[in-house]
């Protein structure tokens, strides 16, 4: 009888109890590295998006890993809910104000979320509690106020990674900022805007406008002066004639100032008037908004009248309209203006 | 042509009707035969002698072989052999997947087939018809025993082939990315799930009952001639196939629906 024949059972026994110590092995093994055996804790956590999480992946707190992803759902609002446990070694790291990041790595995000534990004193949370995440207003703020206990980065480039989000929204808000600047600009430039930039941009122009009116006038002025060079260097012209010794100005101004006296005196009446002429507007500046006021109301008065005319018009028991005014005839008058 | 087309269905219909039937009472005499185990168990003990242990050389030497290779191809992908999804890829691959399937392939070529001939010659030199007349039905003393042998050989098989495969890829690893087969082995534990072993034992299960089933039927429905033995055994091994990758398609959708 052949060996295998005679040994049947024993080989098949063997063959049997080897491949079941193999599977309870590696049930085993498993079972202790993925703490099957272990009680675990759970919590809820919001993220804005699913992605880089998946269900299963590890929480880790400085590194060693506290618990997995349970579940992975999008809510009502848009928003995504995460469920995940944590063993029940490491519940009392889980205190108040407790925040849950995504990190970013080199090649997208990380394999784990991290935990950071909040730095208030006290009982861990219980089972089922929130726990928010950085990409809540709610995280964010824990984490900028250092409510929590962020582990210091090993290196400046893990420094940058770990504030890579916040960096990376910051310089969303930051671009959507300056597109918004620069379609300001746009309108602002193109004068159309409501805005205080598009009303300068106007005022600009406006004293641009001005500016070339005052620099024609400047050449005006310019030209005269020209022409006075042009006059002064003539010998026959009008200013040497008035310049000369014996010409007008010299009369005018060696007259022991008798023209002066007479200007003066002149000047002084014209001061005497302008004040009444002053006085005089004042009186009218200080009436003028009982005028002003006056004519307002003779207005409105003007205007009810108006309606009230309108009205007797559009009556219809008086469509035959006001009767014709007839005038009395003065029979005295017209016998004087007979002839005889 | 009409009558010939109604013709051909009369005949599938009175086929599957009667493979159902056949079917049906082959696992009411497995049930039986569970609880008087002793008659058929010297059967039993050789067919899990021939199934399993004589093919267990072959299925260690191919499944090391396909987990090397996956290994050596996946290495030339960037980060293949870096990231934690490497140890998720070879349980999925190898112990999910690539273990029942290519065990049960082995398993249909070897001894489905061998079941198949064997009782097709049975048939056509009347030996059913012997134990018949001594009063033992040669289902539940033929077909029982080696549907009982082939589900438990394929399920101790499947757990040999995933844990040659699995340590015939990492040990590749290893060597390729000096780090040690002991973190190997560590890294490949923490990824390794209760879906996963749940889903690769229910297959080799599934799968054996299957190709017994399968072999044991086409067997018996040799009806006399030797000319019919080899094309049962062929078609034996097709419907075989067929049905394993059929049952693969649904177990993996119920994983996905117990997982989701």
């Amino acid at each position: 009888m052949k060996f295998k024949f005679r040994h049947a059972d024993k080989i098949v026994g063997l063959f049997t109890l080897v491949a079941l110590l193999l599977l309870v092995i590696i049930t085993v093994f498993a079972g202790v590295n993925n703490k099957w055996f272990t009680k675990k804790i759970y919590f809820t956590s919001l993220f804005t998006s699913a992605d880089g999480l998946k269900v299963g992946m590890g929480v880790n707190l400085r590194g060693f890993q506290i618990g997995r992803v349970k579940n992975i759902s999008l809510n009502a609002d848009n928003r995504v809910d995460l469920d995940f446990y944590i063993y029940v070694t490491y519940h009392d790291r889980i205190l108040h104000d407790s925040v849950l990041v995504l990190p970013s790595g080199l090649l997208g995000t990380s394999a784990a979320l991290e935990l950071y534990p909040g730095l208030v004193e006290g009982p861990p949370l219980p089972d089922g509690t929130f726990i928010p995440s950085t990409q809540t207003v709610e995280g964010k703020m824990l984490v900028k106020t250092r409510r929590v206990d962020r582990p210091a980065g090993g290196d400046a480039i893990t420094d940058i990674l770990t504030d890579l989000p916040e960096i990376l929204d910051n310089l969303n808000e930051t671009i959507v900022s300056i597109g918004n600047l620069t379609s300001s600009l746009e309108t602002g430039i193109k004068g159309e805007g409501n805005d205080a930039f598009s009303s300068t941009v106007r005022n600009i122009e406006d004293i641009s406008s001005g500016l070339d009116r005052s620099i024609r006038d400047v050449n005006d002025v310019t030209a005269s002066l020209a022409a006075l060079a042009v006059e002064l260097e003539d010998p026959t012209g009008l200013v040497p004639t008035l310049l000369d010794p014996n010409g007008s100005l010299d009369t005018l101004l060696n007259d022991d100032n008798v023209l002066w006296d007479h200007i003066l005196s002149i000047l002084v009446q014209l001061e005497g008037a302008m004040a009444g002429v002053n006085s005089l507007s004042a009186s009218l500046a200080g009436i003028s908004p009982q005028m002003a006021l006056t004519l307002d109301e003779t207005i409105r008065s003007l205007k009810e009248a108006q309606k009230v005319m309108e009205g007797l018009q559009n009556n219809p028991l008086l469509k035959r309209g006001i009767s014709k005014e007839t005038v009395p005839e003065n029979p005295g008058a017209d016998m004087r203006e007979d002839e005889f | 042509m009409v009558e010939t087309f109604g013709r051909h269905i009369r005949q599938s219909l009175g086929q599957l009707s009667y493979a159902a039937g056949f079917q049906l009472f082959l696992f009411k005499e497995t049930f039986n035969f569970l609880g008087k185990r002793r008659i058929g168990l010297r059967v039993l003990i050789l067919q899990i002698l021939f199934t399993g242990v004589e093919a267990l050389s072959i299925i260690s030497l191919l499944s090391l072989g396909i987990g090397a290779v996956i290994i050596i191809q996946g290495a030339q992908l960037p980060d293949f052999l870096l990231g934690e999804q490497l140890y998720r890829i070879l349980i999925i691959v190898i112990a999910r997947e690539l273990g029942p399937l290519l065990t049960a392939f082995v398993i249909i070529a070897r001894s489905g087939s061998a079941i198949t001939t064997e009782l097709g010659n049975m048939v056509v030199s009347h030996e059913m018809e012997a134990y018949l007349s001594v009063g033992i039905h040669p289902v539940s003393q033929l077909g029982v025993p080696r549907l009982i042998g082939m589900s438990i050989s394929m399920f101790l098989l499947t757990v040999y082939s995933n844990v040659f495969g699995l340590l015939g890829s990492l040990t590749v690893s290893s060597i390729i990315t000096r780090v040690r087969l002991a973190d190997h082995l560590s890294a490949l534990f923490a990824n390794f799930y209760l879906v996963d072993i749940v889903a690769s034992i229910a297959k080799s299960f599934v799968f054996g009952i299957i190709i017994a089933a399968t072999s044991v039927y086409y067997g018996f429905s040799v009806s006399g001639a030797i000319t019919e033995v080899p094309v049962k055994t062929i078609r034996s091994i097709g419907v075989s196939i067929v049905l394993c990758v059929i049952a693969d398609g649904i177990i993996i959708l119920l994983t996905m629906l117990v997982t989701a």
